[in-house]
């Protein structure tokens, strides 16, 4: 017997989960990469951050009432882009504190796949920069993988499948490398160096086009590389290249909800340059409804409010505090 | 060159259905059941009574209200049952069941030309139009007697003749103005002179230019210059009434007004060689170029069947099933009715029967949506159906309409593209709904 559902019947080859182990395959590169420069200590640094990843979500799963939903690969993922910013010589209980910190307080609290404002991979990276300052010559100065010609080499590649797939916007990356190097050589930093950095390009490929904490339209994504560029432009002389960059990125991704409100693409702005038409929308237009907030609003409602708030708050803060930590430190 | 904002390109899977080029016509079928209610307008009311005798093309509806129009008997034989029959858009609607005698007889006075249809007036051939039964077999919100009676109130400008068909496995548009070209002008001209309108616009998509081609080559040696064919790219949903005027004129059609208030009247082109048969030879709409496809069919082609034809007959012209559909479409694999089973007849703006297998339309599980934005980057109408969407879970319907539900035609180009499968557009119709409840 056929069965009776609504249009449309036919839907695209495409799952998330096939989209998300498409991100792991284009990262493959980078891991073999890091393998074969540091060895058994790079495998220890990945096999630790992905356990603890994969644990911490099936625990957050389990204690929030979700179904578990591992097979999604989001989780690899963050792990990987994680491990890739640890020094290989970092001690595995670190690894697996920051891996699980990154998920739990990245992106399960908000509600897991889809809903963390924040890239977990980023957030585990700057809790532990921050949460071990006197680890601070081993996490910046140990980025050898990133940093050297088969790393590099091993990047392109990786985004390379990620264009083929179609999975980023070709010209997000540049605009995200060419907003930091114009805009250190417009601020009158080295710009070879940023150039040569591995990590600015890993972050242009994986970082600034990651789905869930980019902008939801193309203009949005733009401005959002470029934000994210001028911003780690801005804070390079203050802290390593890769601090800067995790905070220009987690700030940008604060900014996300006003980029999606003004930047939506809009029928009726469209049209603006026909007056005529947009005299016979307004005509059919419902009248503007009055922004009073009907109701009374739920607790929850309004205790995710508040943590949302807390977390940019508390976002900030931990920017302001980093960048006069890191500062402070070179100043000695 | 004129193209559309966002949009689709979707495999076409068209090669097996057109490939001979042509349309085969079919021997009447055993019984047929047409429906009183065919579109929104309201049902005709009927002439006949059960156990009457009736030819092809004999009128056995009167019209029901002026919008309607009057339906005619599609094979001949014996009138069975006047009662309610599954209807493929209404659930159920009361229908007249004819059962086949087999001669297909004629109706008197069918089938000669009418001499000087060409300098019929107006009113004339908006009643010619309405006894004939033509309705808009694309789907098209009039019938094109209602366009010609009410000039006076909205004057047209422009006739566009849609030859438009993005839509997979849809080749019966196509098939149709391969076979007929010359007709399908004459009925743009019949159109454009009893509308009183001055510009008349045939489009055609690229997977189709031979037939633009054939078009104008037909137009220029007729010496027909009004007639403008426009080739457009092959963008799915560029057959879209809202977006095909937008693209061809410029001109922007608000959402629930129809074309006709911006001077512009849109057929599809079967509408309008229908309009031919009708003016020129007196022919009432009885039958139509039907699809029948999808990787089910053994034999998939375009047909010429009688109206009220049910699915399992119509399948049986294309040599029946050859495992069994998944699914079983009225039109189009993106905006079709799928059906639940194969006792529905043929309506006017059926353009196809599929039947498509489980790999094809198999139902896939929902997952929470991860923002990738590709559903705002293929919208055609520019609104943001993720936002859109996540609002109406939470039922913030004054947000819904902030990002632009309203605009929404409902291609489910969005639906199509999300890699978590979400219900797009289904939600969007439910913001829209919740928002007019208000």
């Amino acid at each position: 017997m056929p069965v009776k559902t609504p249009p449309p019947h036919i839907r695209r080859e495409i799952s998330v989960r096939r989209m998300m182990w498409t991100v792991v395959l284009a990262l493959g590169p980078a891991v073999a990469a890091s393998l074969i420069l540091s060895g058994f200590q790079a495998f220890r640094v990945l096999v630790v951050a992905t356990a603890a990843s994969l644990l911490t979500e099936i625990g957050a799963r389990k204690v929030f009432g979700k179904q578990p939903a591992v097979g999604d690969g989001s989780a690899v993922i963050s792990a990987l882009l994680f491990a890739l910013l640890l020094p290989p010589a970092l001690p595995s209980w670190m690894v697996a504190l920051g891996s699980a910190f990154g998920i739990l307080f990245g992106k399960e609290i908000f509600g897991g796949l889809g809903q963390n404002p924040f890239n977990p991979a980023l957030v585990g990276c700057v809790f532990l920069w921050l949460a071990f300052p006197f680890k601070a010559d081993l996490f910046m100065n140990d980025l050898a993988v990133l940093n050297s010609f088969l790393g590099v080499g091993a990047l392109v590649i990786g985004g390379a499948m990620l264009l083929g797939a179609r999975l980023i916007h070709w010209e997000i990356p540049f605009l995200y490398l060419g907003s930091v190097v114009g805009f250190s050589a417009a601020l009158g930093h080295p710009v070879e160096s940023s150039l040569l950095s591995g990590v600015f390009l890993f972050a242009a490929l994986f970082l600034v086009t990651d789905p869930v904490t980019s902008p939801i339209t193309r203009a949005g994504e733009r401005w959002f590389a470029l934000g994210s560029g001028l911003l780690a432009a801005l804070t390079r002389p203050l802290v390593p290249s890769q601090a800067s960059m995790a905070y220009a990125i987690l700030t940008m991704n604060a900014m996300n909800p006003w980029l999606d409100r003004y930047l939506r693409p809009s029928r009726s702005l469209r049209l603006q340059k026909r007056p005529e038409a947009l005299e016979r929308i307004k005509i059919l237009r419902l009248e503007p409804k009055s922004r009073e907030r009907g109701g009374p609003r739920s607790f929850q409602a309004f205790a995710l409010e508040f943590l949302r708030w807390l977390a940019f708050i508390s976002l900030l803060a931990l920017l302001l505090y980093g960048l006069n930590h890191f500062y402070g430190a070179r100043g000695e | 060159m004129k193209a559309l904002r966002g949009g689709l390109k979707l495999e076409g899977k068209k090669d097996r259905t057109i490939i001979p080029w042509s349309v085969t016509k079919t021997s009447p079928p055993r019984r047929v059941r047409i429906p009183l209610a065919q579109s929104f307008a309201s049902p005709a009311s009927p002439r006949v009574r059960v156990g009457d005798r009736v030819r092809v093309g004999e009128k056995i509806a009167e019209a029901g209200s002026p919008e309607g129009v009057a339906l005619h008997a599609t094979v001949s034989g014996q009138v069975t049952e006047i009662r309610p029959f599954p209807h493929p858009i209404f659930g159920e609607s009361e229908a007249i069941e004819i059962l086949s005698d087999g001669k297909d007889e004629l109706a008197f006075g069918m089938g000669k030309e009418r001499h000087g249809f060409e300098s019929l007036s107006p009113r004339e051939v908006s009643r010619i139009l309405q006894e004939s039964g033509v309705v808009g077999l694309g789907g098209e919100p009039f019938p094109p007697h209602r366009l010609i009676q009410e000039t006076a109130s909205f004057p047209i400008h422009t006739v566009i003749l849609n030859g438009c068909e993005s839509e997979p496995y849809l080749t019966s548009d196509h098939a149709l103005m391969m076979s007929h070209p010359v007709e399908i002008l004459k009925a743009g001209e019949i159109l454009l002179r009893s509308l009183g309108a001055k510009h008349l616009m045939i489009a055609v998509e690229e997977n189709k230019e031979e037939v633009g081609e054939l078009l104008k080559t037909k137009a220029f040696l007729h010496k027909w210059s009004q007639a403008r064919v426009e080739i457009l790219p092959t963008r799915y949903p560029q057959e879209d009434e809202t977006l095909l005027i937008e693209t061809l004129l410029g001109e922007f059609l608000p959402p629930g007004k129809s074309s006709r208030e911006i001077g512009v009247a849109l057929f599809n082109v079967a509408t309008a060689f229908a309009v031919y048969e009708a003016v020129a030879f007196g022919k009432p709409l009885y039958e139509r170029v039907v699809t029948i496809g999808g990787e089910c069919v053994a034999q998939p082609h375009n047909y010429w069947m009688r109206l009220g034809t049910l699915a399992e007959e119509g399948v049986k012209y294309a040599r029946g099933f050859l495992r069994e559909p998944e699914k079983v479409l009225f039109g189009g694999p993106m905006r079709g009715v799928a059906q639940e089973g194969l006792d529905f007849p043929l309506l006017p703006d059926t353009r196809a029967i599929l039947g498509l297998p489980h790999e094809v339309v198999k139902p896939e599980s929902v997952e929470p949506c991860i923002r990738c934005g590709w559903c705002v980057d293929s919208c055609p109408v520019s609104i943001s159906p993720v936002m859109i969407t996540l609002a109406a879970e939470k039922n913030l319907f004054e947000v819904a309409q902030e990002y632009g539900a309203s605009f929404c035609i409902a291609c489910g180009n969005c639906s199509y593209v999300c890699p978590s499968k979400r219900p797009m557009v289904e939600l969007i119709q439910y913001a829209n709904q919740s928002a007019n409840a208000r």
